[in-house]
């Protein structure tokens, strides 16, 4: 240590004593000083300690302050006295970028995060202001005019020092989410260098189409630049969207993750790795705390935001732990405050005395499906495809395998979503007679046996690698087996490499003949259903209708079904569009079968007595109406 | 001359005893080595040729309706009562269904858990055979002719294997899963990748196992084979080989390889339950064979997530699982002190 | 045993040398010296006749014995076997030249195949050059060597684990015979044996040479077993032979000062004139073949070392007839 070589690094950090402990009192107003670190070198003779004394003398000459902002911030309690929310994200998020998600694991917490202009009212499901405080939309349906509130500060959090602080402009001035955040938010997505999945949810905004794919209607390169895009801050508090259509579902759209307002200066600054804890700039609810990739993310009140008398909860543990029946043990323990219970575990839930209380089973707005490519012979045939479609026996499958009380799916929207049928009433539900004449009618016609067909054509069913997935397909493929006398090869493959190759553009024989999805609401219409999912012009097309080849680089153009969901896109009348919506559904599952539609979701649950928790029309976890009685927690764990 | 016929009718009286029959000798004294032998060979008799006689012999049937029963005669007798009382949670009775088809009750999707671990038992003993007799033959002959012919012959063949035990072992599964899968798509019919695809369906998926378990194991068993060969090759009954004029195949499978197989054998035989494993693992996180075919590991894999519910649908193929890599290791330990007895210490 | 009047020479070694290089490295093999285990021999030996070869352990005398039989592969020098240059023949011709020739083995523990049955070991060399007929009169046949070597023929189907070190022996030496070679290099054939069977095994020894013609090699590390069975005696040090001459006159008449330093060493049955003895103790150890001294391999060692002998190497001379030594102090 005091040897004469020895090169002396002298580390000073700055002490911020800015967090004193307040008694319980109203918050006062604190002065956070933000301060650089300074390391010095000191080269050669032997170092006392009375010499490293001086060496800080001279230091602390040399530190500079960059910069004091002035900004209330309230004081935050330890963290094992807050009120915390122990969750189970179940897998790892994606990504935490809003122009980027595209599941529910990264939307979840997005919205946590992020503010947007409007939200779904937490019990009735309806658009409600969030950033925007009203707005307002021409006659003709196409301009949509949005004001702000001038309020809501951009945060940000360092998890190493546990420091709150607000965005601060170049100017010096604190940061407040305004037009130009939306502005830019929206031209991010549609933006192809972003990438963005979901872009094509914001078509229906002027343009967005064209700039998104780089083409123009007649398929040259487009000429469009991202200010031509139908978005554009009238003043720092107003937006005003232009539409392609007229779409009275636009306000839903408006508060959607993909066109939430972003902070371009940390995107500037940090690129790819803005959204990391330490980087990221969020302006909802709650901040990013530490997320440790793959293990645990957290998430923490927002002291600065403006109804954080209302947020209760301080703390939420985020674990990653992907298999429900290891998040169900931990729920037992008391680990986990509320979790999914799996399906094999529901039996004896609803048995248990304790957990049956804590049981809670509703309907969700998802809709679990089997997905037909249509270039892949045999299933370019419809009686194929039916035949598939009407063997699968759903009540059964419900009772006996997902338990879970699902509501049997002839069609794709489920009860809830604007326009959605009546389960039951259209499409292609069980019916084992058809499923045989059907079959038998296609091996009649080509005169082959059943063992024949099984040889030639080696069918397979693809699903992305889970328990739940591979006991679904199982007992699918039995079905398959007693009725038609199939036999199906069942493949499973990890979410990322699943979703590639079921692609549209993947090669038609790395593809499987049948895909499994699933698809919840982004927002209540079935816009967001039949037409953004299946039309072939609109959606990922992965069950590759109308296409010129079998890899599906291009198709022939709209079939009658798409012109169906466009119309009825278009479509002022309400009631028109019902009528609209509910024959393109019977279309697709019925005599088209294109897809077999399986099931509606239910939400299937154990929360702990001491969480009061809400479970919004439209899915999602908006913790920050929740609330946790952390004394009865406590004494439940035990401490 | 008197000696000399008495000691003669003293050696007709006797057998000559050979390194081989010693060995035999003194597995045939190791209790636990040959009940382990008894208990694999009923395994192989019940696996195969017996399969279906006391089975239902269809191992994917699916009764939904009976989905996780449990056997009747847990319901209907006193001492399965007990029993289950002990394996199952508290109130298992307020929420179990129970069905006379099946002897050891049915698992989620109402299949025959008897029926399934019996057939299971195919692929387990399978795998122990074939990759082990895979992996025994290459890595002895690699092994052989690196440690035979020595120098920078030995030197290159020794650092592929090095290099090749450098590969993440998971990793070189998947690719070749997918580079057959892939061959097979694109490639001309009947083309290799297509052939070996269709194979390894008709196996049930246990074809590409087959290939990546041997195609990694035979390494060690390879470098295990090197040593013994070099050490062997040094011996002076392989000069007097040599002396005679013996030419090197004669040398490497009359001399060497009949010295250094015994211990390889042992080695194998005590790798078996990691092959087990292997399988097991493998069809756990979906790379081994393909649904319905029952594997131990995929049974297992099938009921570790219900095990809060249903206990007792993990315990047939645990169970089997857990004698069968015990009978190998009883039998491999047995085998080793049979044919060394200086490996012991 | 008599003296062989008419000497014909059976084969003749010429600066035989036998290196066995030392490498570094792990990939790439760099070559960085060499152990000069056999460093250029020459000598003849006669048909008929038994040539001694003693020295120190580690001196090169079973080296010297393989490279001979093209078990090594000798780095230099040739070896003349009725008239043709066996160190450059190879594969098939070389197989056949085997024939002649046979080596019994120092160890008789390592040397005999534990998983083959005598029977078969000793017909290996029967199989190997496919004689001797089929399968049973090959049998019989092994069982004739058994019996010629004193092995009771029923011990056919045994294994070597349930014989003693002298009966294995005997099937060492079966072995070598069953191919009725002219020539056998006996590599240390007693020194693992009991004394009480030592003998046996050298009567045998001589009893076959007597009963074959056969002509041996045989080698010791001590002079008391030589002198009972050799004719001629060649005494080896660090990879050369310092001393070789009949064995009448290596007793009587040591040239070389390390032959003195062995005699010195060997017991003589007369007490008293043992006790007269002048005796010889070489002090240090021998030098390392891989780095030989400069001059006369033995100067490090050598009571009567003198300048030359730390210069040059001693030139193998012709002193008395049939009379061969290295040295300097006989050199002018
Ligand atoms: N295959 C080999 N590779 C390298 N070095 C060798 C090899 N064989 C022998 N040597 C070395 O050559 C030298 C002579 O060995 P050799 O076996 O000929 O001695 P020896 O006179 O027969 O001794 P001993 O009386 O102990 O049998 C020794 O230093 C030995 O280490
Ligand atoms: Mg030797």
């Amino acid at each position: 240590m005091f040897s004469k070589k020895t090169l002396l690094f002298v580390a000073i950090f700055a002490m911020l004593a800015l967090i004193a402990a307040q008694c319980g009192a109203a918050p006062t107003p604190e002065t956070i000083t933000v301060v650089e670190t300074v390391i010095v070198e000191k080269e050669g003779e032997t170092v006392t300690v009375v010499e490293t004394v001086e060496v800080e003398k001279i230091v602390e000459k040399e530190v500079e302050v960059v910069k004091t902002v002035e900004v209330e911030v309230p004081a935050a309690a330890p963290m094992d006295e807050r009120v915390t929310l122990d969750w189970n994200f179940s897998t790892e998020p994606p990504t935490l970028d809003p122009s980027q998600a595209s599941d529910t694991t990264s939307v979840d917490i997005i919205n946590n995060l992020f503010v947007g202009l409007t939200q779904f009212d937490p019990v009735s499901g309806e658009v409600i202001p969030a950033l925007a405080s009203d707005w307002s939309v021409s006659d003709d349906g196409l301009e949509w005019t949005f004001n702000l509130r001038q309020d809501i500060p951009w945060v940000h959090y360092d998890p190493s020092t546990g420091e709150t602080s607000q965005a601060i402009d170049d100017e010096g001035n604190p940061r407040f989410v305004n037009a130009n955040d939306v502005v830019y938010g929206a031209r991010r997505t549609v933006n192809p260098d972003t990438a963005s999945d979901y872009a094509y949810v914001t078509y229906i905004i002027k343009n967005a189409l064209e700039l998104n794919t780089g083409e123009d209607a007649d398929g040259n390169p487009t000429e469009l630049t991202l200010e031509d895009l139908g978005v554009e801050a009238v003043d720092d508090w107003t937006v005003k969207f232009t539409l392609e259509n007229p779409a009275g579902y636009f306000p839903a759209i408006a508060g959607m993750w993909v066109v939430k307002p972003m902070p371009e200066w940390a995107i500037d600054k940090w690129n790819v790795k803005w959204t990391e804890a330490g980087l990221i700039d969020t302006s909802g609810p709650y901040m990013l705390g530490e997320w440790i990739h793959g293990g645990s993310l957290q998430m923490l009140k927002n002291p600065l935001w403006v109804n954080a008398d209302d947020v209760q909860i301080e703390v939420i543990n985020g674990l990653m732990i992907v298999e429900a029946s290891t998040a169900f043990a931990l729920y037992e323990n008391n680990e986990l405050d509320t979790v999914e219970v799996p399906s094999t575990e529901i039996d004896r839930v609803k048995a248990d005395p304790v957990l049956s209380a804590d049981f809670y089973s509703a309907p969700d707005v998802c809709t679990y499906y089997y997905g037909f490519v249509q270039t892949k012979p045999p299933m370019d045939d419809v009686r194929v495809r039916r035949a598939f479609s009407a063997a699968i026996d759903r009540q059964s499958l419900i009772d006996n395998v997902t338990k879970g009380g699902q509501y049997p799916a002839s069609t794709f929207a489920p009860p809830g979503i604007f326009g959605a049928p009546e389960p039951g009433t259209l499409g292609q539900g069980y019916d084992a007679d058809l499923a045989k004449a059907s079959l038998q009618e296609f091996l009649d016609e080509k005169g082959m046996t059943i063992d024949e067909f099984n040889a030639e054509y080696g069918i397979t069913l693809g699903h992305n690698t889970s328990e739940g997935h591979a006991k679904i397909a199982a007992a699918i493929q039995q079905m398959w087996n007693d009725t038609l006398g199939t036999d199906v090869q069942v493949e499973n493959q990890e979410w990322k490499v699943y979703l590639k190759s079921i692609n549209a553009d993947s090669p038609v024989e790395d593809t499987y003949h049948i895909y499994r999805l699933g698809w919840c609401a982004d927002y209540p219409d079935e816009n967001n259903w039949v037409h953004e999912v299946f039309n072939s012009q609109v959606g990922s097309n992965r069950l590759r209708r109308n296409c010129a080849d079998p890899n599906c680089d291009d198709t022939t153009g709209p079939d009658a079904f798409d012109d169906l969901t466009t119309a009825a896109g278009q479509e002022q009348d309400p009631a028109k569009r019902i009528e609209l919506y509910a024959q393109a559904e019977d279309m697709l599952a019925g005599e088209m079968a294109a897809y077999a539609p399986i099931y509606h979701y239910t939400i299937v649950r154990v929360t702990k007595p001491y969480l009061t928790r809400n479970y919004p029309p439209l899915g999602g976890q908006d913790f920050y109406n929740w609330k946790v009685d952390q004394d009865a927690k406590k004494a439940a764990q035990g401490m | 001359m008197a000696v000399a016929e008495l000691s003669q009718q003293g050696i007709i009286a006797r057998k000559p005893r050979s390194l081989l029959s010693d060995s035999v000798n003194r597995l045939k004294k190791n209790k636990l080595a040959m009940v382990s032998m008894m208990f694999l060979l009923l395994m192989v008799l019940a696996a195969f040729p017996f399969a279906s006689l006391f089975t239902s012999g269809d191992f994917a049937k699916q009764d939904l309706m009976a989905n996780s029963a449990l056997p009747q005669w847990v319901e209907s007798t006193a001492i399965g009562r007990v029993v289950f009382s002990i394996i199952m949670p508290n109130n298992y009775e307020n929420y179990v269904r129970y069905s006379d088809q099946f002897p050891l009750g049915a698992d989620d999707l109402g299949r025959d858990l008897w029926t399934r671990t019996i057939y299971g038992a195919r692929i387990s003993l399978s795998i122990a055979v074939v990759a082990s007799t895979v992996s025994l033959i290459i890595g002895t002959i690699y092994g052989l002719i690196s440690g035979y012919i020595g120098g920078t012959v030995d030197n290159v063949m020794m650092r592929v294997v090095d290099f090749l035990y450098g590969f993440p072992f998971i990793v070189v599964v998947i690719l070749l899963q997918t580079y057959f899968k892939a061959l097979a798509k694109h490639g001309a019919e009947g083309s290799i990748g297509q052939v070996m695809v269709n194979l390894n369906n008709a196996m049930g998926g246990m074809f590409f196992l087959f290939i990546a378990i041997g195609l990694i194991n035979w390494l060690g068993m390879a470098r295990i084979a090197r040593g013994q060969a070099l050490s062997i090759r040094k011996k002076e009954y392989v000069d007097a080989a040599k002396a005679v004029g013996a030419v090197d195949t004669r040398i490497i499978f009359r001399h060497i390889l009949p010295n250094i197989l015994g211990p390889l054998i042992v080695m194998e035989t005590l790798q078996i339950p990691g092959y087990i494993f292997l399988e097991a693992f493998l069809s756990f996180i979906g790379l081994g064979v393909n649904p319905p075919t029952p594997s131990w590991g995929i049974m297992i894999s099938e009921a570790a997530p219900a095990v809060r519910s249903y206990p007792n649908q993990l315990l047939p193929p645990a169970l089997a699982l857990t004698f069968t890599t015990l009978a190998f290791n009883f039998l491999g330990d047995g085998l080793r002190d049979a044919f060394d007895p200086k490996m012991k210490e | 045993m008599s003296d062989n009047n008419k000497a014909e020479t059976l084969m003749k070694i010429k600066d035989l040398k036998m290196y066995f290089p030392i490498t570094q490295g792990i990939i790439i093999q760099k070559h960085v010296g060499d152990i000069k285990a056999v460093d250029g021999l020459s000598f003849d030996i006669q048909r008929g006749e038994t040539l001694g070869l003693v020295g120190e352990s580690g001196c090169g005398k079973s080296t010297t014995g393989r490279a001979i039989l093209q078990l090594y592969k000798p780095t230099a020098g040739s070896v003349i076997f009725e008239g043709e240059d066996i160190t450059t023949i190879r594969g098939e011709s070389l197989r056949k030249m085997r024939r002649r020739m046979q080596m019994i083995f120092q160890d008789p523990y390592a040397s005999l195949n534990p998983r083959m049955t005598v029977g078969n070991i000793v017909a290996e060399p029967l199989e190997v050059h496919k004689i001797g007929g089929n399968a049973k009169e090959r049998r019989e046949k092994v069982k004739d060597l058994l019996n010629v070597v004193g092995l009771n023929p029923y011990f056919i189907n045994r294994y070597p684990h349930e014989f003693s070190g002298g009966q294995r022996q005997r099937i060492g030496v079966a072995r070598a015979l069953a191919l009725n070679p002219d020539f056998i290099v006996c590599d240390e054939p007693i020194s693992a044996l009991d004394v009480s069977i030592q003998a046996q095994v050298i009567n045998l020894l001589e009893d076959l040479q007597q009963e074959f013609g056969l002509t041996y090699l045989f080698i010791a590390h001590d002079l008391s077993v030589v002198r009972h069975i050799s004719d001629r005696i060649a005494v080896m040090y660090l990879g050369k032979i310092v001393e070789l001459t009949d064995r009448y006159t290596l007793y009587a008449n040591p040239l070389h000062p390390y032959t003195q330093a062995l005699l010195s060493a060997v017991p003589i049955p007369d007490p008293v004139a043992d006790a007269k003895r002048q005796r010889v103790i070489l002090e240090g150890d021998v030098p390392s073949p891989a780095n030989p001294p400069k001059g006369c391999n033995f100067c490090t060692r050598c009571p009567k070392a003198f300048d030359p002998c730390f210069e040059t190497e001693p030139e193998f001379k012709e002193h008395e007839p049939g009379h061969w030594a290295a040295c300097h102090l006989y050199q002018a």
